[in-house]
């Protein structure tokens, strides 16, 4: 079943590429002890496939989340290292004080 | 998150075993200026890291490290392959082969087991910084140690290639610091400590927080922020096009 990659905001986006990665990442598991099961093979490229046009989508909208992706976000800087690292959303560092 | 790529970052393709130069190059594996030591020091310091260019060369010198790690565990492999018993006594690789057969684990050539006491996760940017530029030279000087040992072709060129990226990281660790000097008081780089003395917020809004302890380096980062070349992290993203002031 194709699920829609247009999503209002970065967040929605962002936990949609979480799912769907999850999905795709435990399928991988799955695969390696189960490299025959034609069912699990299927579900992991239509995961897999969703993922992609996810990751593509949200690096034109809002940067990159990969190394291969940072060249399909066009700007005049870099983005990749210039935008938020994961572990930077606590909510004393936009109060001040240590980090 | 990491994803793997299945594929070695500089190939190696060793034809002839030695056992002998495999035990000396597992320093690079788990030895303390070790690839493994590497990584786990740059991934470990990324988080407190004061501005985005630290964050993010860390994270992915860190992440090259692992495929350093993975070229220097291919190599002790292939240098390993099908030993006879008579090699492996001979060449002193029984001692290894007592508790590990052929399998790695992370070393020194002295047989000293891996511990994390071989790098430092400081939480001061100066700190960890210079410390990262000696890892650097330190791992360089190692691979230097290790071609003086070994005229084999094939394990000459994947180290030559891995003692080229030391001197690399360590030419993009000194620009790192450099950045973070700039950010500080030009008059005492010690003054204080840019990863905890001074909230991220000061340079942007322009106030002096209760719980800002050096009132004098926030008011210099604020002089020294504009827009243009503002690396502050949770006070103005550049993404969002956000002014700092």
């Amino acid at each position: 079943m194709m699920r829609s990659t247009r999503c209002n905001t970065k967040e929605q986006m962002l936990h949609q590429i979480s799912v769907i990665s999850f999905a795709a990442f435990d399928m991988l598991l799955y695969l390696d002890t189960h490299p025959d099961d034609s069912k699990a093979l299927s579900f992991y490229q239509e995961q897999c496939s969703i993922r992609n046009q996810l990751l593509n989508d949200y690096a034109s909208q809002f940067g990159p989340l990969t190394m291969d992706l940072a060249c399909k976000s066009p700007s005049d800087f870099w983005k990749w290292v210039m935008q938020p690292w994961p572990w930077e959303n606590c909510q004393n560092c936009e109060k001040g004080g240590m980090r | 998150m990491w994803n793997y790529e299945k594929r070695l970052q500089f190939p190696v393709n060793i034809k002839t075993t030695n056992a002998q130069l495999a035990q000396n190059i597992i320093s690079q594996f788990g030895g303390p200026d070790g690839e493994l030591a590497a990584s786990m020091r740059y991934l470990s310091q990324r988080y407190t890291m004061p501005n985005r260019n630290c964050m993010g060369l860390l994270t992915d010198i860190g992440t090259e490290e692992l495929a350093h790690l993975e070229m220097i565990c291919a190599i002790i492999y292939q240098l390993t392959c099908n030993l006879s018993m008579d090699e492996i006594e001979k060449s002193g690789f029984d001692k290894y082969y007592i508790d590990h057969t052929l399998a790695l684990w992370p070393q020194a050539a002295g047989g000293i087991p891996f511990n994390a006491c071989e790098f430092q996760s400081k939480g001061d940017p100066i700190t960890d910084l210079t410390e990262d530029m000696a890892a650097e030279q330190k791992a360089r000087s190692t691979y230097d140690n290790i071609l003086r040992l070994t005229d084999d072709p094939d394990v000459l060129a994947p180290i030559r290639f891995l003692r080229e990226r030391e001197i690399v990281h360590f030419q993009r660790f000194g620009e790192a610091l450099r950045i973070v000097q700039d950010q500080l008081d030009a008059r005492n780089f010690y003054a204080f400590n840019l990863s905890f003395d001074t909230p991220t917020s000061c340079a942007v809004t322009g106030e002096t927080p209760a719980s800002c302890k050096m009132q004098e380096g926030c008011r210099k980062m604020i002089a020294n922020t504009t827009p243009e070349g503002c690396q502050r992290t949770t006070s103005c993203d550049m993404a969002e096009g956000k002014s700092c002031k």
